[in-house]
């Protein structure tokens, strides 16, 4: 044989079971990656090997730089400054603080001595205030005083006046009620008498109404009682046309 | 001392890859290309020869490249991370590349005296298929670094910087 076919055989073999007794498990893996390999491929240029080189350099150049600049050992440099600013920051804020306690501490001392200061002021303030506001009060006191006694005064000159101007009200209004109370009377007078007139006058013409109304029927009834003489003639004689008639229609 | 460190790192390993990516499986296919067994001579077509090597070379290359740049990232790196999961992806190709390229069913015609007789094909397509299981649970595993290596980031740079602290101090 041209190979030694018993060796290869038995390779075969081996490969063979252990194909065999992966290929569940295998299968859908490499169908998977046959999927994904067979979509990227296409991308991969078949002209020349020039991209291939090109890409490749750009790699190892990139590799070469990158990992010189940031091997790994240390922080980026761009780390370490940060982290000196960010110390330097730190420190100015610590003396910052410290002179802020300082000041702060000043600060305080001053408003104690303030606050003693303010409080002997409105100590005295207060008692000042106190004599002020009896000064006022008193003051106050006397002008009341002065302006109940002016105002009882007053109030008694406009009663008086009140009582004098009620007075002349009342004789006033008296006098005018004994006027009005004599006109009352005569226009009663007057009154009566023109109602006496009229009824006089009403009665008289009622009478000479009724009189007439007498004389009226009167008439009315002597025509009536004519005309009922005359409808009995006509009747007797119509009955007696009649009566004829019955007689002739016996005949 | 660091990047010198990585750099050699990665000088070496883009050298070990470039030998077996692309230089082994170079000369293998140029010696298998014209074999002589027992005085019979087994021929590589000339262009299923020129497909494969496009091939092996073309991500041969990208996978160099990446392993330069993957070993000479520092370790447990965002980047480190992130190359080797490309360099698996490349290599995931590379190995597919062999499948399409024609590499997997190798015909071989013998020739006998300038006269061809007959072929051979060698297929080693379910081998392929077999490492392309492998490489997926690799996928796995690098995604995963990846993912770890991204949400520790502070833990594994405070160990890091603190581990080159003592072997420069010693």
């Amino acid at each position: 044989m041209i190979f030694q076919a018993e060796l290869i055989q038995a390779l075969a073999d081996i490969v063979g079971a252990i194909l065999t007794f992966l290929n569940p498990i295998v299968s859908p893996m490499g169908s998977w990656m046959v999927a994904w390999m067979d979509a990227v491929l296409p991308f991969f240029p078949t002209d020349s090997l020039i991209t291939y080189i090109i890409l490749a350099i750009i790699i190892i150049v990139l590799g070469a730089i990158v990992n010189s600049l940031w091997a790994g050992d240390k922080p980026p440099r761009y780390i370490g400054k940060l982290k000196k600013k960010v110390k330097k920051a730190e420190e100015k804020l610590e003396e910052a603080e410290v002179k802020l306690e300082e000041k702060a501490e000043i600060v305080e001392e001053k408003l104690e001595e303030l606050d003693t200061k303010i409080e002997k002021k409105a100590k005295k303030i207060k008692v000042k205030v106190k004599e002020e506001v009896e000064a006022i009060e008193a003051e106050l006191k006397e002008k009341e005083d002065e302006a109940e006694t002016k105002v009882k005064e007053e109030v008694e000159l406009i009663e008086t006046e009140l009582e004098e101007i009620a007075e002349k009200v009342e004789t006033k209004v008296e006098d005018e009620v004994g006027a009005i109370e004599v006109e009352l009377k005569e226009k009663e007078d007057e009154v009566e008498t023109k109602v006496k007139e009229d009824i006089e006058v009403i009665e008289a013409e009622s009478e000479e109404k009724e009189d007439k109304a007498e004389t009226n029927m009167k008439e009315e009834v002597e025509a009536i009682e004519t005309e009922l003489e005359e409808k009995e003639d006509e009747a007797e004689t119509k009955s007696e046309e009649l009566i004829e008639y019955d007689e002739d229609s016996k005949e | 001392m660091g990047a010198t460190k990585n750099f050699l790192k990665g000088l070496i390993y883009m050298c070990i890859y470039i030998t077996t990516t692309m230089v082994i499986p170079f000369l293998t296919f140029t010696w298998i290309k014209e074999v002589q067994v027992a005085g019979v001579n087994i021929v590589l077509e000339q262009q299923e020869y020129d497909r494969i090597i496009f091939w092996i070379s073309a991500f041969g290359l990208l996978i160099s490249s990446c392993a330069f740049f993957n070993y000479s990232s520092p370790k447990q790196s965002i980047r480190k991370g992130t190359f080797a999961l490309i360099q698996i992806l490349l290599n995931c190709l590379y190995i597919w590349s062999y499948k399409f390229s024609g590499a997997t069913s190798v015909r071989f015609e013998i020739v006998i005296e300038l006269t061809d007789v007959g072929f051979i094909t060698v297929n080693v397509q379910n081998l392929v298929m077999l490492y392309m299981g492998v490489y997926f649970l690799t996928i796995v595993l690098k995604g995963y670094d990846f993912i770890d290596f991204v949400v520790n980031r502070e833990k594994i740079r405070q160990i890091r910087y603190k581990k080159a602290k003592g072997d420069g101090e010693s």
